[in-house]
């Protein structure tokens, strides 16, 4: 796994992270929080069971953020 | 969708399974729009087709994307897909980002700077970027037609 980001931001000065990273390609980066707001904002599945999900999901996928 | 209380997903489409969800299936949609509107086309649905083999997900192998079909992918093109590394058919820009779907398939942990560095010399930073984000929209796609036994698109 890198430590290190392997594409630059893409705003001018600032630190690469993954929200200056996915700006490079900002119509699928805001389609893309459109998509997860609504996955994780609205539905029957209460949030207590989506964010274990979400933790179990990063842990089994060694997803350190 | 059929009433099998059992697998009540099962034999279903994948429209039919996201419109339990309208909210979500519109937002899913206007993702999967961006996606084919901001990379070539046919590089992406290359990559898909490739993705969708490996994880065996037959729904998604017998569709085809309307972007890619108007921008001229052909069936003699996808027909070749498993001789990528050394077929004179594919350009060096589909073998750099088919080795990238590989390798997110096979082990993700196991991407290197080679490989992001070869797909950002082929693709731009932007192309990267909706690669990138393209392959984790199709990983669950497929995922979810395999789990929930979906059948067609």
């Amino acid at each position: 796994m890198s430590t290190t980001p392997r594409l630059p931001s893409a705003i001018d000065g600032a630190p690469a992270h993954i929200g200056s990273v996915l700006l490079h390609a900002p119509a699928v980066r805001s389609a893309f929080d459109a998509m997860y707001a609504t996955l994780l904002g609205r539905g029957t599945v209460g949030m207590e069971v989506k964010e274990a999900m979400r933790l179990r999901n990063a842990g089994v996928s060694d997803c350190g953020l | 969708m059929p009433a099998d209380q059992g697998e009540p997903f099962r034999g279903a489409s994948r429209a039919a399974v996201l419109a339990l969800r309208p909210d979500l299936a519109t937002e899913h949609a206007r993702l999967l729009d961006a996606i084919w509107e901001h990379a070539d086309p046919v590089l992406l649905e290359l990559c898909r087709l490739r993705m969708a083999k490996l994880m065996g997900a037959a729904a998604a192998l017998a569709e085809r994307s309307p972007e890619a079909l108007a921008a001229g992918l052909d069936d003699h093109l996808v027909d070749r897909l498993p001789a990528w590394p050394t077929d004179p058919a594919f350009t060096d820009a589909h073998r750099t980002a088919l080795a990238f779907t590989e390798q997110f398939v096979v082990d993700h942990h196991g991407i290197t700077d080679d490989h992001v560095s070869a797909l950002h010399s082929a693709l731009g930073p932007e192309g990267v970027v909706v690669l990138t984000t393209a392959l984790g929209v199709w990983d669950n796609q497929h995922r979810l037609d395999n789990a929930l036994g979906v059948v067609a698109p």
